[in-house]
Order: C-alpha cells, then structure tokens, then sequence
C-alpha cells in the first residue's frame, strides 16, 4: 500500500513549508514600527535599562544573527520571550491552544456531519425543491461574516432565551476542578456531568458561528462533485448491472465523491483559522485568536511571531491529515510508492 | 426461424435540452436473433449508443424514451398505449400493463438478460475500488452467488478472457491495468453475468489497432463459447466486417439500410452506406484515393426536411429535398435487404427518375466545407 | 494523476485530481459574446449582476463624494463654489460622519419602536449609537467594501497572474522557487497573515488591502500555473516558440490570454472573499477608522448595543451578506456560461 513511505514523504515535504512560516513571520516582525524597548519600559528609561533590555532580547545583533538565534532557539522549543507578559511565548501558546484547537476541531465535526448528507440529497434530489433549499443555505452561508453570525445567535439565545453562555469555553477534558474530595465517586460523577454540560453550553454558539461557512462551502463542493461522479462512466456501468440506486449512491459514487471535498477541507482549515480568530473575539474566548489580535495591538512582536508560527503548524498538520485520509480514499495517490 | 431474441420496433429517444427538442433516436426498427452479433454502425451523434441504452433503460434525463416498443424474451422492455383523457384533446401515452417496472428490469433484465460494454475502458471502472472487487459485486448481484464462489468465478473469468496471474491481479486497481486489459476485464464482467444479451458500445474505439485486434478475436471464440449474442455498436465498417452477421446503418436517428453483412457490403443499397464503405482504408488504395464522406452530420435537433442524408448526398435530386423515405425492403437478393433510399423508384415511386439532380457543393473528395442545413425547407 | 509526476507541490500533493475537479480547466473555446448571452439566459446570474452593479455604482458615488470633492476642495476655484467633502451628502442629504445636534440615539427603523422612541422617514432605517442616520452610513460605507474588494482582488490578480504564468512556463527550479513561496503563503492563515502585515506596516486600510492582496496571490498562481502547464503544451505555443517568439510575448500573448476564463471566475469570488475578510479586520478594529462609514466597523460597534437597537447590527450584516452573495452568483454563473459542461 506504501502509505507509511507517503506520509514519510509528507512530514518531509512539510519541512521548507515550516521554515517559510518562519522566514516571513520573522521579516514581517522585523518591520514593526516602534522600539519594543519602549513598550515595556515606558516613556523615559535611562541609557543603561535600554542597552540591558537590548542586550536581553539580542535587539542589537544584525538581522541574520537573530533570525539564526530565532531558528535555533525554535528547534529547542524556545519561542522566546512575551514583551508584554513577560513569560515565555511557548508557556502562553500552551495555554490558548486548547481552546482554539477545541473550537477548530468542533465546528469542523459539525460541518462535515451536516454538509455532506445535506450536499448528497441535494445532488440526488437535483433541481427539486429540497436542493434548492440546500442550495440556498449553502449560498448565504458562504457568503456571511461569521462574526455577525455569532452575534445575531448571542443576541437570540444567550439574550432572549438564555439557554446558552456567549463568554469563554470550558475545556471539558480539563476536568471540573480540585473541589471534589478524593473517593467520592458519585460526586466526582456530577461534577463531571455538570463540567461537560457547562462546556457544551459554552461551545455550541461558537461551534455554529464559525462552522457556517464550512458547513456550507463542504456542501456546496459535495453536491457539485457528487453530480460529476453521478455522471461517471463506471456509475452508469454499475446501473446496467442491475445495481440498485441506493447502493450506488452510497458505495460506488460516495467514495469517489468525497476526493475533491476532503481536499476542500484541507484548505478550508485556513479559512477556519481566520474565522477562530473572529469568533474568539466575539465569544471572549481566550485563545490564540485573542492573544495574537491583543499582540499586535501591544506590538509584542515575539508572540505575533509565534503565535503565527503556530498557526501555520495547525494548517500544515491539518493538510498532511487531509491528504493521508484523501490517499486511504484513493489508492492511485499511493501507487509508485509501494516499489 | 424461432421467436427473435431482442425485438425494437420505432424506438424513439428525445432529449428535452434548453434549445430544443434533440430526436436523438427517430423510430428505429430492428431485431436480434439468439447467437448472432447485430452491428449498429454510423458516424458519432448518429444516436447509436442512445439507442443502445435506451435498450436497458439506461437514457438519464433530459433525455426520454418518448415512444416504441422494446420487447425481450416476451417481456416488454418499453412499451406505451394510447389513454384518453376526460376532456377533449389528443390521447395520453402511458406505459402498457405489460411493461416491467423499474425495479423489475434492474431485477431482471440489467446485467443477468442483457450486459453492456462501455466505449471508454479507462472511465468503466471505479478507480477507488480493486478490479476484482468490481467484478466479484456484479457476480453476486447477477448470478446469486455467495461471496467466495463469486469470487471463485470472477478468477476464472479473469483467466478466461486471458488476464495472466488473474489470481493476483484480482486485488489490483483499475489504474494498474492498461486500456485493453481494462477492456478484457469489463468483457469478463459482461460474460460472467451470463446474459442472452451483451451490447458492446464501441468497446475497441479506445484502444489501439493491435490491441483492438486481440479483442475481437477473444470475443469472436468467447461468442462461440457461451453462445451469447451481442449488439455491436461501432463507426468503423472494418469492425463490422470482420465481426457482425446483420448490420444496422444508422443515420440522425433513423436507420437507412439494414441487410446482412455480405450483401451490405457487396450489393449496398444506400448512398449512406457507400460513402461509409469507400471512406474505409483499403491496402490497394493511395491516400488520395480514399473518399471522406463530404461534410459534417447536421445536427439531430433540427434534421434536414426530406431525406435527412440529401445535404451531403452524391445521388441527392430535387426530390429528396421534400420526401421523407421510410426503411423499405428493396434487396433482390436472399435475405432480407432494407434501405431508406428515393433512388428505388420501383419501391419508394416518389418521382425520382424525372426529379432534377441537386448540386451538393461539397460531393468532391477532400472538400469538407460545412453544409448548410435543410435547405429548401418549403 | 496526469499532475502528479510533475508537481512535488506541498499542497497539491496527493489532491491532483479533486484540485482538477475543484479547478476546472475551463475551455475559452467560444469567446465573449457568447459567454454574455449565456450569462443572459441565467436569471440567477443575472440577479447577481445586478447587485454587483448596483454596488459598484453606490460605491463610485460615494468616492466621488467623499474622495474626489475633498481632494478638489483645495483648489480655490472648487472651493469657492463651496465644494468640500461629502458635499453633496450634506447638501442634498444628511452627512455620514457628522453627529447632529438634537438627533435621537439608536432610533429603530420607520414602523418600530423602541426605549428612545418611534422610528421616521427623517431616518428610514433607523439611527446609530451617535444619532447618525444609518442608510447614510450604509451607502457611504459601500465604498470602504467594494473598493478593497476590487483593489485587493486586483493586486492578488495580477500578483498571481505573474508568479503562476512565470512559473508555469518556465519550469525547473524558477517554477519550484515561486510556487514553494506560494505555498508558504498559502500556509498562513490569510486573516493572520493579513494581521501580521498590517502589525508590520501599519494599521491603516490601505495596509488591509495590499494584505489581502498579497494572501490572495497563492490562489490565482496556482490556478494560473495549472492551466499554463497544459497551455504551453498546445500547438500554438509550440509553433510561436519555433517561429522564434520571445518568451515575455508568448506568455503575455498566447498563454495569459488562453488561461484567463478561470482566473475572472476566481476573482469575481475573491471580490466576495475579500469583502468578508476586510469586514472582519475593520470588525477587529484593523482598517478603516472612525469616522469614516464602513459595514465592519458599524457592526463592530453595534456590538454594544444590541439589546438597545438590533437593526443597528442587522442593516450592515444584511449588507455584507447581499453585496456577497451578489458576487458569489455572479462568478457562479460565469463559470457555467464559460464551462457548460459543470453546469449543475
């Protein structure tokens, strides 16, 4: 099957995309206006503090002693250090992450579970009037701020019916807190079920704010590359055997279908990025969204960068996951790496 | 002679486009016989392989099986009669009492009566699953079979239609298979459902001449093996030579001569059919000696009036411009001999003789300039 | 998997054929006049053309109005006459940015009511937090979108046009350099990547445009590269390179040309695209400052106020929402008109 060679191949290839992140997110920051040495001491420092602050941070190396201090500190796993928080970047990374990864993974879960049945029984009921109505959800979901989304969703269901929440997430693999005491199980167990109710309630707005636009680009794609391979050759060959329209629908055009919409959710994952980072806004979730808006308003260039840095990995990592599951759907993907 | 095996009789295929209506099949009649290869031959857009799929029921929308009968082993394929409706106005087509459901023909008539074989073997198969998986699911669906036998049978016929290794080639992707080998591998499909009926939709057209060769002599010997009888759809009037017993000539829908294979070829009755015949390379002949047919096919949604072939017919008069020949016997011969042609005064006595020759501009050899469509519509 | 052997592409990699479903190779076989009279029997199409050009014509007025007038009011001859910025707003309507004296904050629109009030004519659809009439603001902020849709959809056109054709036609290591730089791009996230260069250059709109601009420039490449490769294989371009052609003009004249039915189908949607992206910054607080009108911004500070009056955020939304399904139908269309074969 050679799959293992492929995604060999894959983690390799990601390499130079990884330390283009890097060289731009580093160029970029080296263009920001403003001395970060005034940011954190304020107004009037004296000589000394500026020259022990540049010293501290290498500001007074050339360019490319930096960017190969940057690249190898990176390679250790050493961010640097936040201007404005004054704690490694890594530390505060690690602690956004999880929100972001949560609502990432969350509202892609949910574009897919309703985008590729909705874009399948728009195909096969084409030009009817359930297509058009899919169609139609598709259309304006591509086409709305997803911030505006999430505003209008708080002002109906925190506002008016209050069955939601519309600040922060509760990460529910963190656990609901020290307060239980140790061998009560029954009390552990209600405090778990109330910690996952609680972070359900948090997340399920977020999770439609921002899945909107998945949910209807995936849909829009699944009914456009269902209705091609409906039209394939070997569908039609498997009709003039006698095989029922269900099973065709479902095994011989499903798996073909879905080549060209798991590419689309690879880069769709960039997409996404960019609504997280709205929609952590919106929400008040603090993520990594919030942290690298709030960056840049600090000019806390060591952040900006790693936070982009991060960023990028997320896309890469989503990428190489879309591609593997797309070389498990396709086995000409993989053919010539077996020899 | 027994019952025939396959009976159409006016077929009629349209499809509902948004520039009109395109008659793609226009009343074709025809039958076949057990054990015999039946060729339905004519350039592209001449609505063979409509014709070929509207035999299973295969036409997709917009197109539609408008009017006809198609019956099968004493079962009506398609088949329509007249309702009257309660107010005034023409009479309602409605499908015959007789004519077998959907379900009833994917049931019982795709795949176990009737198989087909695409044009196009690279597209035929589903490239996400194995060659042997595609063939084994068709086995079970066809022929009963539980999985292993099926899979047993799906081997043997790999082996049959002389696939090496077929054992290890089983678990292989259609993209591992060159062009013939895909094509030997949906003849297998066809044969192994054991159907009384193959209809092979241009099956060589896509390979080349050697390869298209070796596939004519497998299914010359299987065709004997299995008894089984097939519709061969094709452009080529080698093909037909070398491979058919009856052949169809169709021309914008409609079929202009229909004879066995000898008499086709050496006692033609149709001007179509001759122009077919002289475009076919022949080893004595120069280049500059073969003779194209002159000009491009008009175009089925809106055929020339009169004898749709007289905008690019040598033998066109004044006459074939107004009158429309149905298909008629005309052979002198043994068999039966069947040509739509206005030149056989004897049959058609539509003025012919006395009518006055027409100029078609584009008679000459290589002049391909584009013909003017039903011109002269009175 | 025709592409595979010959891009070693990060993200095309493995996806070669989905890329060539979702990236049609479009045939610019029949020219212009007949994609129009197709594009013409579409009524969706049609529709969306219409709000295309109605947006285009409401931005247009609104430059001129703001831009134009201000700009020539230094000139004494303009002036004198008495023209200023949003001259013709004030005289023949209300001003977008000033904040009038006595005016009623957060009125509903006409037929509604609210805490502070029923809503007028005097404002139809209702007022903002400082009193302003909303429809005012609406129309003048059609400018901020439309224009950076064009302008940043523009520089990404052009940009990518370039790099993809370069790349494309020329190959080797010129082709692996280029779309390695576009891939890098592309793996940003475009609104951090957008965030990121306006951190560096400054947070004014014409820093969101450019950065728009140049995160769209991995998208037009790619597609223009693909439709290059299989371009210069062609017989023309063959026959130009043996007639003796210099390259500059075979890409400018043969390839460009044959290739640019997708690209305008790709950027009618990135117009869509853009305007999403830059009501998303301003929502931010990255673009256009206040008091300058613009949809984003107005939803960003209605934000506060949604339980006082909603309609302050539902007009700039509905704004948003249409003038982008506009665009998004309109390429839709084109794509059908130049490729019927997709047409579902």
């Amino acid at each position: 099957m050679g799959i293992y060679r492929y995604t060999i191949r894959r983690l390799l290839q990601a390499i130079p995309v990884l330390l283009g992140i890097i060289t731009i997110t580093f160029l970029l920051s080296d263009a920001i206006p403003g001395d970060p040495v005034q940011i954190m001491l304020g107004p009037s420092p004296s000589q000394a503090q500026i020259e022990a602050i540049r010293a501290k941070y290498g500001l007074n190396q050339p360019l490319y002693v930096r960017y190969g201090n940057y690249v190898w500190g990176l390679l250790h796993g050493d961010l640097g250090e936040s201007l404005y928080y004054q704690v490694p970047v890594l530390l505060k990374i690690k602690q956004r992450l999880p929100a972001t990864l949560l609502l990432l993974i969350s509202s892609f879960a949910f574009a897919i579970v309703t985008a590729i049945p909705l874009g399948v029984i728009s195909a096969k009921r084409r030009n009817k009037p359930t297509d058009h109505i899919s169609r139609v959800i598709a259309l304006v979901g591509v086409s709305t701020p997803s911030f505006w989304i999430g505003l209008m969703m708080i002002l109906i269901f925190v506002y008016h019916l209050g069955w939601f929440e519309s600040t922060g997430l509760v990460i529910p693999w963190e656990g609901p807190g020290p307060l239980i005491a140790p061998g009560n199980q029954a009390a552990a167990l209600g405090a778990w079920t109330d910690h996952l109710v609680e972070s359900a309630r948090h997340l399920l707005l977020p999770t439609l704010s921002l899945g909107t636009l998945q949910m209807a680009a995936i849909t829009r794609i699944e009914r456009s590359s269902m209705l091609e391979v409906l039209s394939e050759d070997y569908v039609q060959l498997a009709r003039a055997y006698g095989v029922s329209e269900r099973t065709i629908l479902r095994k011989h055009a499903f798996r073909n279908a879905q080549l060209p919409v798991i590419t689309l959710i690879g880069l769709q994952i960039t997409a996404a990025i960019g609504g997280a980072v709205l929609t952590e806004t919106v929400f008040a979730i603090n993520g990594m969204g919030t942290l690298i808006v709030n960056s840049i308003y600090r000019q806390d260039f060591p952040t900006i960068m790693g936070t982009t840095f991060f960023y990028g990995l997320v896309f890469v990592i989503g990428v190489i996951v879309t591609d593997i599951s797309y070389a498990y759907v396709d086995p000409r993907v993989t053919y010539g790496e077996a020899e | 002679m027994s019952e025939p095996l396959l009976e159409v009789e006016d077929l009629r295929t349209q499809f509902f486009t948004e520039d009109g209506v395109v008659r793609a099949v226009d009343g074709i009649s025809f039958t076949v016989n057990e054990g015999e290869i039946v060729g339905l031959v004519g350039e592209s857009g001449a609505g063979k392989s409509v014709a070929a799929s509207s035999i299973m029921r295969l036409v997709e929308q917009p197109g539609e099986i408008v009017g006809g009968e198609i019956r099968f082993k004493g079962e009506t394929i398609f088949g329509l009669e007249d309702v009257e409706r309660d107010g005034d106005g023409p009479p309602e087509k409605v499908p015959r009492d007789d004519m077998l459901s959907n379900a009833e023909v994917r049931e019982r008539i795709r795949g176990r009566e009737i198989a087909i074989i695409f044009q196009d073997p690279m597209e035929s198969l589903n490239p996400v699953f194995t060659v042997g998986g595609q063939l084994r699911e068709f086995i079970e669906i066809n022929r009963d079979l539980p999985e292993n036998e099926a899979r047993d049978l799906a081997v043997h016929m790999l082996r049959e239609v002389g696939i090496p290794e077929a054992e290890e080639r089983y678990d292989d992707y259609p993209h591992q298979f060159s062009g013939g080998m895909r094509q030997r591998v949906l003849i297998a499909m066809a044969l192994a459902c054991e159907p009384s009926l193959i209809i092979a939709d241009e099956p060589t057209t896509a390979l080349d001449v050697t390869v298209e060769g070796q596939i004519l002599d497998l299914v010359d010997d299987l065709q004997g093996k299995y008894d089984t009888s097939f519709i061969w759809v094709t452009h080529d009037m080698g093909v037909v030579a070398e491979i058919c017993d009856r052949v169809n000539v169709m021309y914008l829908g409609e079929i202009v001569e229909q004879a066995d294979v000898d008499s086709l070829f050496h006692d033609t009755q149709h001007p179509y059919t001759k122009a077919l015949l002289n475009s076919i390379p022949r080893p004595d002949q120069s280049v500059g000696e073969l003779n194209p047919i002159a000009g491009v096919m008009p175009e089925a949604i809106n055929p020339p009036s009169g004898c749709r072939f007289h905008t690019r017919c040598p033998e066109a008069r004044e006459v074939c411009t107004r009158t429309h020949p149905g298909c008629r016997e005309v052979g002198d011969g043994d068999g039966p001999h069947r040509a739509a042609c206005l030149k056989h005064e004897g049959v058609f006595n539509a003025g012919y003789v006395e009518s006055e020759s027409i100029e078609n501009k584009t008679t000459g050899g290589f002049d391909v300039g584009l013909t003017e469509e039903g011109e002269a519509d009175d | 998997m025709a592409t595979q052997s010959e891009s070693d592409d990060f993200l095309s990699e493995g996806s070669s054929s989905a890329q060539e479903a979702e990236e049609p190779e479009i045939e610019a076989r029949v020219g212009w006049r007949y994609t129009l009279s197709q594009v013409k029997r579409d009524a969706t199409a049609m529709a969306g053309l219409f709000v295309v050009g109605l947006m285009t014509l409401m931005a247009t007025f609104s430059f001129v109005d703001a831009e134009l007038f201000a700009f020539l009011a230094q000139f004494e001859t303009f002036a004198s006459v008495g023209v200023e910025k949003y001259w013709f707003a004030k005289h023949f309507w209300v001003s977008p940015i000033a904040e009038p004296q006595g005016s009623i904050q957060l009125l509903p629109p006409v037929g509604m009511e609210n805490q502070f009030g029923a809503g007028t004519w005097a404002h139809p659809l209702g007022t903002d937090d400082r009193g302003r009439d909303i429809l005012v603001r609406l129309v003048y902020g059609s400018r901020i979108a439309i224009e950076v849709g064009y302008i940043s959809t523009a520089i990404g056109l052009v940009g990518g046009v370039l790099v993809g054709a370069i790349a494309g036609y020329y190959g080797g290591w010129t082709d692996d350099v280029l779309m390695r730089a576009a891939e890098t791009l592309y793996a940003i996230p475009f609104l951090v990547l957008v965030l990121a260069f306006m951190a560096a250059f400054g947070r004014s709109l014409m820093f969101a445009m450019i950065g728009v601009g140049v995160a769209s420039i991995p998208t037009f490449a790619r597609l223009i590269r693909s439709r290059v490769v299989s371009v210069r294989e062609e017989d023309y371009v063959e026959a130009a390179e043996a007639a003796g052609v210099r390259d500059r003009n075979i890409i400018l004249r043969h390839v460009i040309p044959n290739s640019f039915a997708p690209v305008l189908v790709q950027g009618t949607l990135q117009v869509g695209y853009s305007i999403l992206i830059v009501a998303g910054l301003s929502f931010l607080g990255f673009g256009v400052q206040p008091p300058t009108p613009s949809w984003g911004q107005m939803l960003s500070t209605s934000k506060d106020y949604m339980l006082q009056n909603v309609w302050f955020s539902i007009w700039p939304g509905l704004a948003i929402l249409i003038t982008v399904v506009g665009f998004n139908v309109f390429g839709d269309g084109l794509r059908d008109a130049l490729d019927p074969r997709l047409k579902n």
